[in-house]
């Protein structure tokens, strides 16, 4: 149950890394390489490096394949924080295409 | 850029990050027979390393252009290029479930797709408090 709480939680940070990169493409910057050398990128590659290491850490307690269902949690992670955080509106197409994409994952890997 | 520049852009984006794995699993092979100190262990890692950074290139122009939430499902696709990969590099097989689940995630793709308006996109903010230039 620890392991698979340290998957949960680094599929929040995964979509929280994935916000940050995209406040970052909404801005304008000085120079083409302040796209990339700001620190919302990164911070965000910092927590994907971070999450890279948890998930590897958690891995020793989970089988890879329920990581893959669990990570499925990032893609609700992502709209809901896209959601709050950027504002992006979302419809019922978005959401039902979303939840479709979850499922397959999950028939995927506990094939 | 157009709606279909965007999306082949994207989708470039996802099959780079495929490569990934690709890299990874070789990595983890040559870990297998060689140990740390393995030349193409190394070499392979490197790759790794280097796969992420042009990704990281390529998504940050494609989430510039596409709302975060349609871009990450796209995302889903490496699943499909993985397996390709794995297949015809790693000569792994795939059970008719493994193909079933992917038929599925590219169905959600598509719905995910065809719900987005094309003419979104994504304005540049440069006030500040609601964002600046960095």
């Amino acid at each position: 149950m620890f392991y698979m709480m340290i998957l949960f939680v680094a599929t929040f940070f995964s979509a929280f890394s994935q916000i940050l990169l995209k406040q970052s493409a909404m801005r304008e910057h000085r120079s083409f390489i302040f796209e990339y050398l700001n620190w919302r990128v990164i911070l965000a590659y910092f927590i994907a490096f971070v999450v890279l290491f948890a998930n590897t850490y958690a891995f020793t307690g989970v089988d890879m394949r329920y990581g893959a269902v669990i990570d499925t949690f990032t893609y609700v992670f992502v709209m809901l924080l896209s959601y709050f955080l950027l504002k992006e509106k979302f419809n019922k197409g978005q959401l039902i295409g979303n939840l479709i994409i979850i499922t397959g994952v999950a028939v995927y890997t506990l094939g | 850029m157009g709606s279909l520049s965007r999306y082949l852009l994207l989708h470039l984006a996802v099959m780079v990050f495929s490569f990934t794995s690709v890299f990874a699993k070789a990595a983890a092979n040559a870990y297998n027979d060689g140990g740390l100190t393995d030349k193409w262990f190394i070499m392979f890692a490197i790759f790794m390393v280097l796969n992420c950074v042009v990704y990281a290139f390529f998504w940050q122009i494609v989430i510039k252009k596409i709302p975060l939430n349609v871009g990450y499902a796209n995302r889903s696709v490496y699943l499909i290029w993985s397996q390709i990969w794995a297949v015809f590099i790693f000569n792994e097989q795939l059970s008719m479930q493994n193909i079933i689940g992917l038929a599925i995630v590219m169905a959600g793709v598509i719905v995910v797709s065809l719900s987005t308006d094309n003419d979104e996109s994504t304005p540049a903010v440069t006030e500040d408090g609601e964002g600046g230039i960095d």
